[in-house]
């Protein structure tokens, strides 16, 4: 399980590649982007498409981030993410608040 | 022809006597004799003529010899007109009590199946109430249909509910985790400055040792100097012991901070599958009921139709029933005509009997004729009857008649 960022000052975006099971063990390698002050961007692309599975505490780190990139203002996407998992985030209605594609 | 055989006897008694008129007043009427003897012989004839036609009974009475034999033919006839009679009055007796039965049994009849019927009809229509009421139908004013909706809405609600507050706790839970990451950094800090203080101790109780042996080269002069380096060299102990004690509360502390970071790895990590699966099972069974309740809807439907089907059905069977009023009618006319026909054998009947104890050829001839009289009497009667029959032949739908 991995986590990796990369930002792309151009467009002003971050991505974020999330391999492997994303649960609560990640929050450490999560925080350290959530805190690395080139992670401010305006838009963020979350890549789950290595991710096999995730937990209430992947949902609740992506809450997190969404209170840093602005809350309600905030532009994030979250892509080609698993069709079960796709089901598992529209449980939570996280469809109102992320750009699921 | 009653009024032609009293002409006729009239012309037998009386053409003697104007015969005789005739011959006197010819004697006085010379003149006119002629004419008159004439007409007298042509009267006379005519008479003849008449009486070959007369009926046959007075034809027979009116010879004398072979009289007896002749009265007592027609004593042997009237009693066979008595017998038939008799006979005729027996069968209608006969014919009115089974006409009356008939119309009793299907009198019974009809009102039971009339009542049948009735009772058929409130039952469909109780059946359908119940059936409504068990399908929860909206349409019977029932509370309890909206509440399996609303029940489901619910528990939808109430699932939305909890899988808010799993995300919630998660989040806090990691944000909590990370508070406790800063403290973790504030106690390793304190273990960086608990090294500073170990390194300085040491160097303070080297001093120490350094001073003492300088103090002891010293000799006389360098026993304070010893005293107090002693003391420092003291102090710089007590100072590593009480670093020594630090460390050891400060690795405590790092030791809850991991503890409760377990703790909050516990809270924080939801299985989220078990719950697509719930709510995946609530929204079937919400597609289930609802397909249930259409299916329920449509079956009300049918169940409606069908009882007011019953409702026309029963409708024209009573209506058919109606039979009854009209066979009870003819059933009552039959009745009627057969005491017609009683009573016309009933005085035919009592004509025949009036008694003729003598042979008195005009008293027969009296009965005769009154026998006739009461014959032709009864044929008028009957034939009366025959213009009011029962017009209705059949029953149209939708028309109720009244008799």
């Amino acid at each position: 399980m991995s986590i990796t960022m990369t930002k792309d000052d151009a467009n002003n975006e971050v991505t974020i590649v999330i391999a492997g099971r994303f649960d609560f063990s990640m929050n450490t390698d999560f925080r350290k982007i959530l805190s690395d002050p080139d992670s401010t961007a305006g838009k963020y692309v979350i890549d789950m498409g290595a991710v096999e599975d995730i937990d209430s505490s992947a949902l609740g780190m992506l809450l997190l981030l969404r209170e840093k990139a602005g809350g309600d203002n905030a532009n994030i996407v979250i892509s080609r993410c698993r069709p079960d998992i796709i089901e598992m985030l529209k449980m939570a209605n996280f469809q109102t608040m992320f750009k699921i594609a | 022809m009653g009024t032609v055989t009293k002409l006729i006897h009239s012309l037998k008694t009386y053409n003697l006597l104007i015969l005789y008129t005739i011959i006197i007043s010819g004697l006085w009427f010379y003149e006119y004799f002629t004419l008159l003897f004439v007409s007298a012989i042509a009267i006379i004839w005519v008479g003849d003529v008449f009486r070959h036609i007369k009926p046959s009974n007075e034809s027979l009475v009116d010879k004398s010899d072979g009289q007896e034999s002749l009265l007592s033919s027609v004593q042997m006839q009237n009693s066979s007109y008595q017998g038939i009679t008799n006979s005729i009055l027996d069968e209608n007796i006969t014919i009115s009590e089974e006409v009356e039965r008939l119309s009793n049994m299907v009198h019974e009849a009809t009102t039971e199946l009339s009542e049948s019927f009735s009772m058929m009809n409130i039952y469909a229509s109780e059946q359908k109430s119940l059936v409504g009421a068990m399908l929860g139908n909206k349409e019977t004013d029932d509370g309890d249909s909206a509440s399996i909706n609303d029940f489901i809405q619910d528990t939808e609600g109430m699932m939305n509910y909890f899988i808010e507050t799993i995300v919630n706790t998660s989040k806090e839970s990691v944000r909590l985790v990370y508070k406790l990451d800063d403290l973790s950094e504030r106690i390793v800090s304190i273990e960086v400055l608990l090294k500073d203080l170990k390194f300085i101790s040491d160097q303070t109780n080297l001093l120490a040792l350094n001073a003492s042996i300088e103090a002891a080269r010293a000799g006389e002069h360098g026993r304070g100097f010893a005293v107090v380096a002693d003391e420092v060299r003291n102090l710089s102990m007590s100072s590593a012991n009480f670093s020594n004690q630090i460390h050891d509360v400060v690795a405590e502390a790092v030791n809850g901070i991991s503890d409760a970071r377990s703790v909050i790895d516990a809270i924080a990590s939801r299985d989220m599958r078990f719950v697509i699966d719930a709510k995946t099972k609530n929204t079937e069974i919400s597609n289930v009921i609802q397909k249930l309740q259409k299916q329920a809807d449509i079956n009300m439907k049918e169940i409606s139709n069908i009882a007011d089907n019953i409702d026309e059905s029963v409708s024209v069977a009573v209506r058919s029933l109606q039979f009854g009023d009209i066979a009870t009618q003819l059933a009552g006319h039959i009745v009627e005509r057969t005491n017609n026909i009683s009573h016309v054998a009933g005085e035919i009947s009592e004509a025949i009997s009036v008694s003729t104890v003598s042979e008195d050829e005009s008293e027969l001839v009296q009965k005769m004729t009154n026998i006739v009289a009461v014959c032709d009497n009864g044929v008028e009667t009957i034939r009366d009857l025959k213009g009011s029959p029962v017009a209705q032949e059949k029953m149209d739908s939708g028309e109720i008649d009244l008799f």
